[in-house]
Formats: structure tokens, sequence, C-alpha cells
């Protein structure tokens, strides 16, 4: 019997065994999914947690790539992988996320985007990917779980989007007094951490 | 007028492949205004609108405490602006002006915060989507410009794939300037 505490990237790594197994294994994931504050409002029986994949990624391998085509949703639930967004030919390391953090919304959500940034292991782990196929046809049906999703996510960026501006708001604040250098660097510090 | 402002709902980060059902029921909520060369929401004002740029361009400008105004962002068709005040009930981050004469859609923000909460998932999922695809964009470039800063100034390493780059000396308007850029896509 699996014990509920089964690491994930366990969980992501057994080869299909028997029926039993197999639902075991994925009535631990869902959990551990439904634990994520971005699903936390689901009915415990919606259809949308159970339509989620489950990836293994590796240290240094590459689970977006900016440019490519893409419409899966990534919620990361182990390990921890960092966000390089480019421009005039340079990778910058913009955020490092870790268990419940969101990526890939952007594509996800609009036809007509591609990956944004690439999306790489810093350490070994495990994501959980929700294929756009499942959540336009849930939406379609009227399915309650979708606008849970949409509203969870819509909290989320609005929360990220009032703390960095206060954040950029402090930063123009210390170049009055000269502590821009150390201001930028707790941004960066945390951002990295 | 009905078609038209299904066409240029089409072409929304978020809305592009929404069913036209969707799209037509979604078109009803919004109304056109012309505007030749004026504002169309100034920073620091509370956020009572949502925009959708329907023809033309409009600028983003941020203004410093030195008077200075920085130019942050330029608007092209099918952008929705105005909705970083209207979701999180703050005052206008930045100042939208017309570059000549703009054709917008706008909705009063009261309307767009009850279309956001509203369980009528026809309407409601295609303008959330397009509400979250704006703003993880803006998000997205608020913390690049940051971030290009701090490798300029040395604190932090571009990462391992880019080419080197040479730390540079900034002095600090140059800073505060591109601070303020980076606020204002905000």
């Amino acid at each position: 019997m699996l014990p509920s505490s089964l690491p994930v990237k366990v969980l992501a790594l057994i080869p299909s065994g028997s029926g039993t197994l197999r639902r075991m294994q994925r009535a631990n994931f869902d959990a551990i999914l439904r634990r994520t504050p971005l699903l936390a409002d689901l009915d415990s029986r919606d259809r949308l947690t159970s339509s989620f994949i489950p990836l293994p990624f590796a240290e240094g391998e590459a689970i977006l790539r900016a440019g490519a085509p893409g419409r899966h949703l990534a919620i990361v639930l182990e390990g921890r992988a960092v966000v390089h967004a480019r421009k005039n030919d340079h990778a910058y390391k913009v955020d490092v996320l870790g268990p419940g953090d969101l990526f890939g919304e952007i594509a996800f959500f609009d036809a007509g985007s591609r990956r944004t940034a690439d999306v790489i292991g810093e350490t070994a782990g495990v994501v959980a990917l929700l294929p756009w196929s499942t959540y336009a046809a849930l939406t379609h049906a009227g399915d309650p779980a979708g606008e849970v999703l949409e509203k969870a996510v819509l909290d989320l960026l609005s929360r990220r989007t009032q703390r960095i501006n206060d954040t950029l708001g402090d930063l123009l604040e210390a170049t009055r007094d000269g502590s821009w250098l150390a201001a930028l660097r707790r941004f960066i510090g945390v951002r990295s951490s | 007028m009905y078609d038209d402002k299904v066409t240029i709902l089409a072409d929304v980060p978020g809305l592009r492949g929404a069913p036209r059902s969707a799209l037509q029921q979604l078109a009803s909520t919004w109304e056109f205004k012309e505007v030749d060369g004026g504002h169309l929401c100034r920073e620091g004002e509370p956020a009572e609108t949502l925009f959708i740029l329907a023809d033309g361009e409009c600028d983003v400008v941020k203004s410093a405490p030195n008077a200075k105004r920085y130019q942050v962002a330029r608007l092209t068709p099918g952008c929705l602006f105005g909705h970083v005040g209207v979701m999180t009930l703050s005052r206008r981050t930045a100042s939208v002006k017309a570059r000549g004469r703009v054709r917008v859609l706008h909705m009063p923000a009261r309307k767009a915060r009850q279309l956001m909460r509203s369980d009528d998932f026809i309407v409601s999922s295609p303008f959330r989507r397009a509400l979250i695809v704006a703003l993880s964009r803006q998000l997205h470039s608020a913390t690049s410009t940051t971030v290009r800063l701090a490798v300029d100034a040395g604190l932090t390493e571009p990462a391992a794939e880019g080419q080197p780059r040479p730390t540079r000396i900034l002095d600090e308007k140059e800073i505060s300037e591109r601070l303020y850029r980076a606020r204002g896509h905000l």
C-alpha cells in the first residue's frame, strides 16, 4: 500500500502497475495537487484536478522553451525551476519557481501566444500539467471548476502585481537617498533564493 | 457596429479562438469612444474604466517627481489596458495618451469587476482569460526590465546560456528612468 506521504516524484516515476496501484497513485497525486493554493477551492470530486498529468524533470532540463508552441498550464509540485527571459540575445534569470507556483499561463490562456520564457529545472522535480483541451471542454460544458481556476489565477496575478508595484515604488524611493543598490540587491535576492 | 465590436474582441489576447457566440455576448458589455490626441486616463486618478484599443496607437507615460515624463510603452490595436487599477482598486499607475485619432472600447470598472466575478461562464470565462493574459504579460515585462537593470549594475549575473554581458557604470538618472519604465508596465 502506498503511504499518503509518498513523494510525488516517486509517484510520477512508478511504472504502470495493477489497476489498483494506478488508482492509488492517482489519488495520492490528486491529493497533493489539491493542497496547492491554486486548486484549494475546488470541489473534492472535481474533474479538473484529475485531468492534470505528472511530468518529472531533471536538474538542467528544459521544461518549457521560449518561442515554442504549447497549451498546457503547469504547477510545480516538487523541486525548483528557474525562469529565463530573453532580450537581445541575452538570457536573464527572472524568477525561481517552487512547489505550488504556476507557470505557462500566457500560452495556455491565449491561443495566439507562444511560450514567453525558458523554464529549466534547477533541481530535479515534478510539475503537474493541465491540457488546454480538458479545461476548454469543462468550461464549455459550464463545469464550475474552470471558473474556480480562472479566479484563483487572477487573484494570484493581482497580488503579484501589487507586490511588484510596491517593490518598484520602494526602489524608486531608494534612488533618492542613494540606497537603491541595496534595495535592488534585496529584490534580486528574494527572486533568486 | 455590433459585428465590428466582435471583430475587435476576437483579436484581443486571451479572447483569440473564443466561440463567436461568447464574443457576441461580451460585445454588448462594451461601448465605443473616439479620442483625438487626448488622454484616455491620467496617472493618479481613480481607475474607473477598462479599455481595449480598437484603432490607432496610444502612448503609456509615467511621471517622475522631477516632472520628467517617461514613455514606458506604446499600445497597438487589440491591447487591453487600464485593468491593473480596475482589478486592484488602486489609482492609475500611468497615463495613456492617444497618438492622433484613436477609437477604443470601454467599460465602467464596476461592471468589469462584476463580470470578472460572475458565474455566467459563457461571457465571464473569456473575459477572465483576457485579464489573466494582460496581467501576466505586464508582470513579465516589469520583472524583466528590473532584472536587466540589476545585471547591468553588476548585482547579478546574466543566465548562463546568455552571452557574457559587461557591467556598465550606471548613474542615478538612468537607474531612476529604468525603474520608472519598469513600474509603468504595471
